[in-house]
C-alpha cells in the first residue's frame, strides 16, 4: 500500500513539474515602461491550427459583445472570432484574399465592419457576422486613379456622422472621404515633399480625445510618424516617432497604441515592437522596444530591444485594458495577449 | 555625416538555444560616422533597456559575460579594427552578436578615376571611393558606386611616390540583390609620366556561399612585387555570369565598391 501511494505521489509531482514551468514561462516576461507594463502570453489562441489556419494576421477589433475579432488573409477563414480567453467561437469569410484593414463601427447601436482588401482594391462593409452591406470600388471620382490596381486601401476610419475615410496606404497614399452611403466627398494627403503629404499612409483613426477638436490621426509609416488632420482634411501637425514604422493608431481612453512593424535601423530583420502614447502624444511605453527618452521636445530614436515580436501589425485593446497583438509575415503565428501589470 | 543608428551586418551567432518562454534580447545598436577614419574612430553602442549590460570585444572574439562592459564611446585607432558587441540581461537569452569593422586611411590619395558606374548608382562620383565615408551595407546608400560592366578600372594617383605593399578594396556582398564579390583583381603600377603598366599583384576571389545577408567586405590584396610609384591601376573583374544555385543565375552580377585604401 505504501509503495503504491508513493508511486501515485511521484507521478503527480512529475505532472506538476511539467506543468509549472510552462505557466511560469508564460507569466515571466513583463514588457513596457512606466504605467503601461504588460505580461505577455504567446499561447492565448486556442484555435486548432489544422482546421483554422492563419496567414498574415493583419488587424483585430473587439465587438460590443466583448468578442475579439481577427482578420487574416487566409481565405479558409478570413475572420476568426474569439472570446477574451482565446477560445475560438466562430469564423467566417473566404472571399478576402487581400484582407488587411479591419475597422468596427457602432452604427446606431449595431456593430458593422469595414474591410480593406489589398488584392480586390476595394473596401467592403459587412455585418458583424460577415454579410456584405456595401462595396466601395477604386476612387476614380478623385481624378487621381485610372484603374483599380493603382488603389491598394489599407485602412478605414468612420466618423461619428458615418463618414468613411479610406487610407490608400499601399497605393497612392491619398485619404479618400465618403459619406455613410459611400458617396465621394473629397480626398487629401497623397505623396509629396510638404508636411501635409504622406508616405505609406498605412493606418487612420478618429481622435476624439479632445472633445472640442475631433481630428484624424494618420500613419505616415515610412516617415516614422503620425500626422494629424481635421475632419475636412486640413493638415494640423506631425507627431514624429523616430525609428518606428508605425501601423494604424488605435485610441482607447486617453492613450494611443500602435504596432510598430519594424525598427528603422533594422529593416527586414523582424525588429518590431509596440508603442504607446499619452494624450499629449508623448511616448510613455514601448513593449519590447527601447525606453522612450526625450531631450526637450525631441524623442530619441526608438528600436526593438527584446525579440518578443517579429512584425507586429495591429493592437486591439479590450474593455479590461488587455492588449492583443496581431503580426504580419511572422510564421503564421496567432495573436499574443498582454495583461496589464499594475 | 550619418547621425542615426547604423544598419550593417549582424552576425547571427546564437549564444544559447532559446528556452521555452524565454525571449532573446535584440542585438545592441552601433552608432558611428563612418567605418573609415583618418586618425581615430569613435563608436557608441546603444541599448535603452534597464538591467542589461552591453559587453564588447575588439580582438575578434565573440563577447562573453567575462568581457568588458560598455560604459562610454570606444575609440579605435588601429589600421584594422573589428568591434563585436552583445547584450546580456537577467531573464533573457543574450542577444546575437553585432559586428562592424573600421579601417584607418592608408596613403594619401590625390585623385581617382573610375570606369563609368551604372547610372542608378553613381555614388557621389569617383571621389566616393576615397572620401572615407561609409560602412553601411545598404546598396542604395550614396557611399556606394554600382557597376554592371565586365571590367572596372580604378586609376589612383598618389601625391608622392610610395611603395604600396597592400590594397584594401571595400565591396558589398548581397547575393539576393545580385551583388557579388568580384572574381579577380589585378594591381598595376606605372612610372611617373608613362603609361607602361606593370602588374605588381593579382588576387583570385572564390565565389562566396554567403547567400543570406548583405555584408560589407574588405578584400585584402597583397602586392607580390612592391615598388615605388605614384600611379596604381586596379583592374577589377566582376562576375560576368552568376552560376547556378545562386540568386540571379545566368545574369551579369553587380559590383558595388565603397572605398579603396593603399598601405
Amino acid at each position: 500500500m505504501k509503495r503504491r501511494d508513493f508511486l501515485i505521489n511521484t507521478s503527480l509531482s512529475l505532472a506538476g513539474a511539467v506543468v509549472v514551468p510552462q505557466v511560469l514561462a508564460k507569466n515571466d516576461t513583463i514588457l513596457g515602461h512606466n504605467n503601461k507594463r504588460y505580461r505577455i502570453n504567446t499561447r492565448w489562441s486556442q484555435a486548432d491550427v489544422s482546421r483554422f489556419p492563419v496567414n498574415d494576421c493583419h488587424e483585430m477589433v473587439q465587438d460590443q459583445k466583448g468578442r475579439i475579432l481577427l482578420l487574416t488573409n487566409e481565405t479558409k477563414n478570413n475572420a476568426l472570432i474569439y472570446d477574451k480567453n482565446g477560445k475560438l467561437l466562430d469564423t467566417w469569410g473566404t472571399e478576402y484574399p487581400g484582407a488587411h484593414g479591419f475597422t468596427l463601427f457602432n452604427e446606431n447601436g449595431t456593430d458593422v465592419l469595414f474591410i480593406c482588401d489589398n488584392n480586390r482594391h476595394q473596401v467592403i462593409k459587412t455585418t458583424i457576422d460577415g454579410r456584405v452591406l456595401m462595396i466601395i470600388d477604386y476612387p476614380k471620382e478623385t481624378g487621381m486613379y485610372t484603374k483599380p490596381e493603382e488603389y491598394i486601401p489599407t485602412e478605414t476610419a468612420i466618423a461619428p456622422n458615418g463618414d468613411i475615410y479610406v487610407a490608400d496606404g499601399y497605393g497612392k497614399d491619398f485619404i479618400i472621404q465618403y459619406d455613410a452611403q459611400g458617396r465621394y466627398i473629397r480626398h487629401f494627403g497623397g505623396r509629396g515633399e510638404a508636411a501635409k503629404h504622406l508616405l505609406n499612409a498605412h493606418g487612420i483613426c478618429l481622435d476624439l480625445r479632445d472633445k472640442a477638436m475631433p481630428s484624424l490621426m494618420i500613419s505616415s509609416r515610412q516617415q516614422n510618424a503620425f500626422k494629424r488632420y481635421d475632419l475636412e482634411g486640413n493638415y494640423l501637425e506631425t507627431i514624429g516617432l523616430p525609428g518606428a514604422w508605425v501601423c494604424r493608431p488605435v485610441i482607447k481612453g486617453e492613450y494611443l497604441y500602435a504596432a510598430v512593424l519594424q525598427s528603422e535601423s533594422r529593416q527586414g530583420q523582424q525588429s518590431g515592437f509596440v508603442t504607446i502614447l499619452d494624450k499629449q502624444n508623448k511616448v510613455v511605453s514601448n513593449l519590447a522596444g527601447s525606453e522612450p527618452t526625450y531631450n526637450g521636445p525631441a524623442l530619441s530614436e526608438m528600436y526593438q530591444t527584446i525579440k518578443a515580436f517579429q512584425y507586429p501589425h495591429d493592437v486591439c485593446i479590450d474593455d479590461e485594458e488587455n492588449l492583443y497583438v496581431a503580426q504580419w509575415n511572422s510564421g503564421k503565428t496567432y495573436p499574443y495577449k498582454f495583461e496589464p501589470v499594475l | 555625416m550619418i547621425k542615426f543608428l547604423q544598419t550593417f551586418g549582424l552576425f547571427m551567432v546564437s549564444l544559447s538555444a532559446m528556452a521555452q518562454g524565454t525571449f532573446k534580447l535584440a542585438p545592441p545598436y552601433l552608432q558611428f560616422e563612418s567605418a573609415y577614419f583618418k586618425t581615430e574612430c569613435r563608436v557608441s553602442i546603444e541599448f535603452a533597456k534597464d538591467s542589461t549590460q552591453i559587453r564588447y570585444t575588439t580582438n575578434g572574439q565573440i563577447p562573453t559575460e567575462k568581457d568588458r562592459i560598455y560604459t562610454q564611446p570606444i575609440l579605435l585607432k588601429n589600421k584594422y579594427n573589428v568591434l563585436k558587441a552583445t547584450v546580456f540581461g537577467a531573464g533573457f537569452n543574450p542577444s546575437d552578436v553585432v559586428e562592424a569593422s573600421f579601417y584607418k586611411a592608408g596613403m594619401p590619395i590625390e585623385s581617382i578615376t573610375t570606369t563609368l558606374p551604372h547610372k542608378l548608382y553613381p555614388g557621389s562620383g569617383p571621389k566616393t571611393l576615397i572620401d572615407r565615408l561609409g560602412g553601411i551595407d545598404a546598396f542604395n546608400s550614396k557611399t556606394w558606386m554600382g557597376f554592371l560592366s565586365d571590367t572596372v578600372n580604378l586609376e589612383i594617383s598618389l601625391a608622392k611616390s610610395k611603395k604600396v605593399k597592400q590594397v584594401l578594396l571595400h565591396v558589398l556582398e548581397n547575393q539576393a540583390a545580385w551583388i557579388f564579390l568580384p572574381q579577380k583583381v589585378e594591381v598595376y603600377a606605372a612610372a611617373k609620366g608613362t603609361d607602361k603598366w606593370e602588374m605588381i599583384g593579382q588576387e583570385i576571389i572564390e565565389l562566396s556561399e554567403n547567400m543570406g545577408k548583405s555584408q560589407c567586405r574588405a578584400l585584402t590584396l597583397k602586392i607580390q612585387k612592391p615598388r615605388k610609384t605614384t600611379r596604381i591601376l586596379l583592374k577589377v573583374y566582376p562576375l560576368v555570369k552568376i552560376p547556378e544555385g545562386h540568386p540571379g543565375t545566368d545574369n551579369h552580377a553587380w559590383l558595388f565598391i565603397e572605398e579603396v585604401n593603399l598601405y
